[in-house]
Order: structure tokens, then C-alpha cells, then sequence
């Protein structure tokens, strides 16, 4: 019988044959953090990890203030004296959300199991043909998982088995990845994907670029699943093959791999979708929200905050301003994002617009930049919608595509980007 | 591991961590003085405002399907610890707070069906080492899958920070995991 690529990559990794509900063990490639805290290390007294070449560390990425930097001081400081090369430390302003700093450097390489990115969002490397789940970590005693994981390598998941999602049909102007994600989080549910790897493949998927199989496989984990992942192709390859010479094994599915339920989607006539505030799995079409008055608007995020993201919001924003009582704030997700957008000259346009743009991070997803006031209403592009996730307890958060962002900023108000184009 | 009783406090479907679970906001807020007492005195408080005053020590959450959805974030299992409950039975878990929970030291138990065999307020005995759960009200005992050894060791040391600390000190890093 043949295997899954999840099923391949934790058989590779662990050494052993695996099957839905095993838990397995397995030594990490990559390990890459946005923290390295100094005092775990002096409470522990070792100052020796497993392998200093493959710790990366993406300094700021997550919190996105500049102000605030004895987080850095304390990761530099541990950084020498645990050895970590100054090549493995992205600094702030050559960095940014560490997901996308990691796809950005090759340092996700197809075929392995990235835990790291300690982070929800984690999924996102799935769409490089990682098996990809966050590492358990808090901040008040120790960063748990992760410091383990530094000094002795070792990893642990459940083995979770795989449901096929086969998307087909060609996308209408306008919408994008994001809303292919969230229409089937609307369809199937928030426990639609229950412990599931979500495994998105079709002419859909295969038609889309890196940057869009980003933000499809990002939010996975709210349809209750694992994780998300992508059978890489040679737009992978060619992708990480440009940026690390490290050698990988991309794996793939077979043809009669078993998968526990099988979707079958034809998304031609679906238009752009928005999540309702204040659950995540609220999804309607934007045509039953339109004329809801906002006052802020986000393009940026994990999700959504690669260059592709970045040209689909220039393309509405273009020679027209922001409405004069909404802040709209674009923040690119990494320097690399940034650098490019501003030679394509989407930074000048942004501006020209009137939108605020704060260096790359995280930033206003988590309330870090710009964050919420009082009861204001935003439209995001962001990754949560929960109350207080970006601000205020009182404000309210819509969830979009930037295509739906871009237009409904210009508008001031909840507005289907197709009109605007 | 010592065996567990206490009473059942039902809950319904995807318990949201950043949401029902533990307000983010408030965590974030904390800082650094978000420790599991402190996380603790806000569980479940935008559902059910009293939860942590009403409760006794070693009582159980039982909650329904995707318990400790959303994010990744730890805060959630932290203050179900903190606020005394010894236990959770679902009738599934999100897998990322089925991992954050072990880490913490928070023992929780997968049972499909167990919203109809627990109501609210039945006696409930957990031997999470044996795999038996009984609820005495009814008289019954329901049997499950115990973890595997090595990851009923980080538990019964208290949680991770604890075990990783143990092997420190016991100069048995090579045993981490095994």
C-alpha cells in the first residue's frame, strides 16, 4: 500500500514505520527560534547545545517593536557563549516574521519535519513539503520545548493521518489564496480537519506560486487540523534550490497512498470570503458584509505578507487614497519583501495612498504596531480574530484577503474588491 | 502516578485557548508575571466568570470535540493547571494542546462518547498511568490508551521545565525522550 508524504517524512525522520497515532521521535534539520533567553541557560548551568550550526535565530521578528530590545541583548549574549555562528542570526533590519525569513533563506527544506517558528502559524512551511508543528513554549519559566530541543536535538509529535483535499478550477480576479483557505474553513468547519494533516494538491494548488500555497497552508490549524502540507514540485525545488545549497530529499505522495476522507473542491465561483468577528471559523461572503463601516485596515502578517500579497494590494490601491477616517497600516513580512516591493516601486504607491508602513514583523497582527483602540472595527489580513488578539478587548476584527483589505481601505467601508478593479 | 478524583465540570465544543480558555490579551498583558496561579484565576472566564472560585482542587474539565483549538499557545493548559483541575477528558483534542498540555504536566485524556457518559457534577477517578477512567456516580469504567512511558515521565515530574532540569542534573541528557 502506498504512503502519504507525511507518512514518508516521519518514517524518515524516525527511523521507524509509522501509522496514524503512533507517537514518534526524531532528531530536527533546522531549528529555528525567535527567542534564545539567557536565563533558562544560567538556571540549567549548560552552555553546550546539540549542534550550533543548525540553530537559527531571527531576532524581533515576532514581537516587531523596536523599542523594546532586551530580548536581542539577551539572545546575542547566549548566542556566543552557546556558539551559535553569527551567520545563523538575523538581525533586526535584515529579518522579519521568522516563518517567512526561514522559507526566504531555504533553511525549510522540502521532505523534512520542521518544528520551530514557535509559533501557530507554523503550518506555513507545509507548503514547502514539511511536515511543520509549532514547538511548545512559554515565557515566565523557560521557553520549555525549545530549550530542550537546543541542547539535546530531539522532537516529539503524534503521528496525525491525512485527509486529501483535491482543489480545482480557475480563481476570479480578485480572489485569492487566502479565500480558497477560508471558504473551506467555512465549509468543513472548525473540527472539519479534527487531528488531521490537511494535504491541499489539484490544478488549483499546482497553478499557484510559493508565495500563495503560503498563505493557503498557514491558518491550517483552524479546521481543528495537525497541520498543512503540499506535495513539492519543481516551483519548490527551483525555490530552495536558489537559496541554501544544504542537500534535500523532497517526498511525495504516492498515487495510492490511504487518506482517511477526501475533499473535492471547484472554487471558479467562489468569491472573496471574510471570517466574522469574534469566532475564527465565521466565514461568509463578502457580498452579506458589504457597507460595514471600519475604521483601521492591516495587510501583513504570515499570512499574508509576501511580495504576491503585496502586488495584489498595490493593484487596488494604485493611484487611489484611503478614506479619510481609516489608518490603513501595510507591513511586508520580511526586509527581503520590504527591499523588493520598494524596487517595484509598491512602497512609493503605498504611500501615495496614504498607508502607514512599520518595519517588517509581525506587528499589528498581535497588537505590536498600530494596535487597536476602543471599539474600532478593522478589516486584517491578519491571522486571528479573537477578542483583544490585535488590541482592545472592545474592537472588532474582520479577516480578509489584501485584494478585500486594499478596497475596502479606499472605500471605508467592508467593500468586494471586484468592483474596485 | 497517584490516582486522580475529584468532580466533573462540563464544557461544550472548540474551546477556543486564546479565547474561552484564557483571554490572549490579558496573558500578553501579564508579562512576566503570568505564572500558572496567576493564568489560574482567569480560566474560563469569558464563558463562565466564577469557574475558578467554584471549583475544588482535583476536580476535572470535561469538554467536547477540538478542546484547546487556535493557537499554539501554552498559556492555555497553564491555566487549567493553575486553577486546581487535576485533569481533562474530551471528547477530542486539538493536537497542539494535547502537546502543550503534556509539556506542562497537564494530564488529558482523548474519550469519544464521553459527553455521554459524564454529567455535570458526577464523581470521576482517574488512573492516568493504567489508562481507566471511572465515574463513580454512575458506576462505571471506561478504559483508554495510556501514553507511552516516556512521555508519562514528563508528567509525573511536574512538566518539562522540571524533567529537562532532572536530566541536567542527573547528567542523563542522552536519556531525554527515551
Amino acid at each position: 500500500m502506498g504512503k502519504t508524504i507525511t507518512e514518508k517524512i516521519l518514517q524518515k525522520a524516525s527511523g521507524m514505520e509509522v501509522r496514524a497515532g503512533d507517537f514518534v521521535r526524531f532528531v530536527l534539520n533546522n531549528i529555528v527560534i525567535n527567542q534564545l533567553c539567557q536565563e533558562e541557560f544560567e538556571e540549567l548551568g549548560v552552555f553546550e547545545v546539540f549542534d550550533p550550526e543548525k540553530i537559527k535565530i531571527v531576532i524581533g521578528g515576532h514581537r516587531g517593536s523596536a523599542d523594546k530590545l532586551e530580548d536581542r541583548y539577551s539572545a546575542m549574549l547566549s548566542a556566543k557563549k552557546l556558539g551559535i555562528p553569527q551567520s545563523n542570526i538575523v538581525d533586526l533590519g535584515s529579518g522579519g516574521i521568522e516563518h517567512h525569513v526561514s522559507i526566504e533563506r531555504g533553511w525549510t527544506l522540502p521532505g523534512t519535519v520542521f518544528m520551530g517558528g514557535i509559533d501557530g502559524q507554523t503550518p506555513i512551511h507545509g507548503a514547502m513539503g514539511c511536515v511543520a508543528a509549532p514547538l511548545s513554549h512559554e515565557h515566565t519559566h523557560g521557553h520549555l520545548e525549545p530549550t530542550a530541543v537546543l541542547l539535546t536535538g530531539k522532537a516529539w509529535m503524534r503521528v496525525p493521518p491525512s485527509m486529501m483535499f483535491e482543489l480545482r478550477g480557475k480563481l476570479q480576479d480578485a480572489v485569492t489564496a487566502r479565500d480558497v483557505f477560508e471558504w473551506i474553513l467555512g465549509e468543513i468547519g472548525p473540527s472539519g480537519a479534527m487531528g488531521a494533516m490537511m494535504e491541499f494538491r489539484g490544478p488549483l494548488v499546482e497553478e499557484m506560486n510559493v508565495d500563495e500555497r503560503l498563505a493557503l497552508c498557514c491558518n491550517s490549524a483552524f479546521t481543528g487540523a495537525f497541520s498543512g502540507i503540499i506535495n513539492p514540485d519543481e516551483k519548490t525545488i527551483e525555490y530552495v534550490k536558489g537559496r541554501n545549497d544544504e542537500p534535500f530529499e523532497p517526498l511525495t505522495s504516492d498515487p495510492d497512498a490511504k487518506y482517511v476522507k477526501t475533499f473535492n473542491f471547484d472554487f471558479s465561483s467562489i468569491g472573496p470570503q471574510v471570517v466574522v468577528p469574534p469566532k475564527r471559523h465565521i466565514v461568509k461572503p463578502v457580498k452579506e458584509l458589504e457597507g460595514t463601516k471600519i475604521d483601521r485596515a492591516f495587510i501583513g502578517s504570515c499570512a499574508n505578507g509576501s511580495l504576491h500579497d503585496m502586488r495584489v494590494a498595490a493593484r487596488l490601491l494604485e493611484g487611489r487614497e484611503v478614506a479619510p477616517n481609516v489608518l490603513l497600516n501595510v507591513t511586508p513580512a520580511t526586509v527581503e519583501t520590504l527591499s523588493k516591493a520598494a524596487k517595484e516601486g509598491l512602497v512609493n504607491l503605498f504611500m501615495d495612498a496614504g498607508a502607514i508602513i512599520p518595519a517588517p514583523a509581525c506587528g499589528m497582527c498581535i497588537g505590536c504596531q498600530t494596535p487597536l483602540v476602543g471599539d474600532e472595527v478593522c478589516v486584517a489580513t491578519s491571522t486571528c480574530n479573537y477578542p483583544g488578539r490585535m488590541g482592545s478587548m472592545e474592537a472588532q476584527i474582520y479577516l480578509a484577503s489584501p485584494a478585500t483589505v486594499a478596497a475596502s481601505a479606499i472605500a471605508g467601508k467592508i467593500v468586494d474588491p471586484r468592483k474596485y478593479l | 502516578m497517584k490516582v486522580m478524583r475529584g468532580k466533573a465540570w462540563v464544557f461544550g465544543d472548540n474551546l477556543d485557548v486564546d479565547f474561552e480558555i484564557v483571554p490572549f490579551r490579558m496573558v500578553q498583558s501579564l508579562e512576566k508575571a503570568r505564572t500558572m496561579e496567576v493564568l489560574g484565576q482567569y480560566c474560563m472566564s469569558p464563558i463562565d466568570p466564577g469557574f475558578p472560585k467554584r471549583i475544588s482542587k482535583g476536580d476535572f474539565i470535561v469538554a467536547g470535540i477540538n478542546m484547546g483549538c487556535g493557537h499554539d499557545h501554552v498559556d492555555g493548559p497553564r491555566a487549567i493547571k493553575g486553577c486546581g483541575i487535576s485533569a481533562v477528558i474530551a471528547e477530542s483534542l486539538h493536537d497542539w494542546f494535547f502537546r502543550n498540555s503534556i509539556l506542562t504536566g497537564l494530564p488529558v485524556v482523548e474519550y469519544k462518547g464521553i459527553k455521554m457518559k459524564v454529567k455535570q457534577g458526577d464523581e470521576l477517578e482517574l488512573d492516568y498511568e493504567a489508562g481507566r477512567l471511572t465515574n463513580l456516580t454512575a458506576n462505571e469504567t471506561l478504559a483508554f490508551k495510556p501514553l507511552p512511558r516516556w512521555l508519562l515521565e514528563i508528567i509525573e515530574m511536574g512538566d518539562l521545565w522540571t524533567y529537562l532540569k532532572e536530566k541536567v542534573d542527573t547528567n542523563t541528557l542522552d536519556a531525554y525522550l527515551e
